[in-house]
């Protein structure tokens, strides 16, 4: 069996670990990425209305932590609440759903993004444990992680790209 | 074949014995080369075979060409256009007529042969006679079948053989040097040749291909990680069923 046919097979089975902890990883990257493009967005505002030197807010290191974890937890939420994915999900092929496959609630994804967000290290960690590769937020929320991307059909070796007319 | 064929095994040439010494062995007399009777003798038959191959081909050719009957004309025909089509007809139908006459009357000429019947002694002695030619009859179809299969299997390879010949004759580079390059690519308008590609959608398409290959050998390289992780850790916990990922069918 290659590795696109096991790919193919495990579709809607438990993620494990890894993929999980890439997903989180890149949620974190980009909210991170977001809060300093916010951040940005702010002090460009107070240069061209405050007749202020253009600099960065100086919210201190507790602020600054609190912000970001806030900003994390909305969007955590407000991903699982509506398609079930966030932007690492998307990438890695992932998808939070209930354990009878339905989708979250709002306040069952709020209570899931504080508990992963607060205890992220036991929380993800248990996942190499536990039997279902379920979390310690999947066990409270009874919530799960499925694979589920398509994968594509490997191109063909000899296949030569074809000169396309005007459209 | 007969035993007088020059292709048909000949005798072993052997020395015979003289008492008291010791038998010879047999020595078999090598073929000599084919005479032109013989070379004659295998072109007719191997062009009795092709004939025959022609044949079945023309026959299979005109069984698989439509009739156009089911094709109404564009316009109705004139008497004049419908003249010589009423003559070939004519023709057929008056073949069919004297054929059919001659038919019945081979038949019935046979049939009163048969109630009239012929001496025994007759009988007896055409007997031979139809014993020969049903052999020659029979040597002619077996014949035909092995020239027809010789035939079928030399026309390839002389086909083969003589397209070789006629490509290994040509002085490529001379017929390439005589082609005008120059002229034909100065009548080419290259600009508008690409501007009709589009060169933006190839570049697009041919990246988005590249990316999701990329973004899907992610994924399976993450599946693979996930699987290898699991079996660690439950080695280390001594586990020996393997975990549950199918999920409960919803209720």
């Amino acid at each position: 069996m290659t590795e696109r046919e096991r790919a193919r097979a495990l579709q809607g089975t438990r993620a494990g670990f890894v993929s999980r902890v890439a997903a989180a990883s890149v949620d974190v990257l980009v909210v991170f990425l977001g809060l300093l493009a916010g951040e940005g967005v702010f002090a460009a505002a107070r240069f061209v209305i405050g007749d202020e030197p253009f600099e960065y807010p100086d919210l201190g290191s507790t602020a600054n932590s609190s912000l970001l974890v806030l900003l994390l937890v909305v969007v955590l939420a407000i991903a699982w609440s509506g398609s079930g994915r966030t932007l690492g999900n998307q990438l890695v092929g992932l998808r939070v759903i209930r354990e009878d496959g339905s989708r979250l609630s709002w306040l069952r994804s709020a209570v899931r993004a504080l508990i992963v967000v607060a205890f992220h290290v036991v929380a993800m960690g248990w996942i190499l444990v536990s039997r279902k590769n379920a979390g310690l937020h999947d066990l409270v929320c009874r919530t799960t992680v499925v694979y589920d991307w398509h994968p594509r059909e490997a191109p063909p070796a000899t296949a030569g790209a074809e000169s396309r007319g005007p459209r | 074949m007969s035993a007088t064929s020059p292709s048909a095994p000949r005798a072993p040439h052997t020395q015979p014995a003289t008492p008291g010494t010791p038998a010879r062995v047999a020595v078999p007399v090598p073929a000599g080369p084919p005479a032109v009777t013989d070379v004659l003798r295998h072109t007719f038959n191997v062009g009795m075979g092709a004939l025959g191959l022609a044949r079945h081909a023309l026959g299979a050719t005109l069984a698989r060409t439509t009739t156009t009957s089911a094709i109404a004309p564009p316009t109705p025909p004139t008497a004049a256009d419908l003249l010589p089509g009423a003559l070939v007809g004519l023709g057929i139908l008056v073949e069919r007529r004297v054929r059919s006459v001659g038919g019945a009357a081979v038949q019935g000429a046979t049939g009163m042969a048969r109630s009239i019947g012929m001496p025994e002694g007759l009988q007896r002695a055409l007997r031979p006679v139809e014993d020969a030619l049903w052999n020659w009859n029979e040597v002619a179809r077996r014949e035909q079948a092995r020239n027809r299969a010789e035939a079928s299997a030399l026309v390839p390879a002389l086909v083969q053989q003589t397209a070789e010949n006629v490509v290994s004759q040509l002085d490529f580079e001379r017929l390439v040097r005589r082609i005008p390059v120059a002229d034909i690519v100065s009548q080419v308008d290259v600009e508008a040749v690409v501007a009709r590609i589009d060169l933006g959608g190839v570049i697009r398409e041919s990246t988005m291909s590249v990316g999701s290959e990329a973004v899907d050998a992610l994924r399976e390289q993450g599946m693979a990680l996930d699987a290898w992780g699991a079996r660690v850790v439950d080695r280390v916990l001594f586990r020996r069923r393997p975990r549950q990922l199918e999920l409960r069918p919803r209720s």
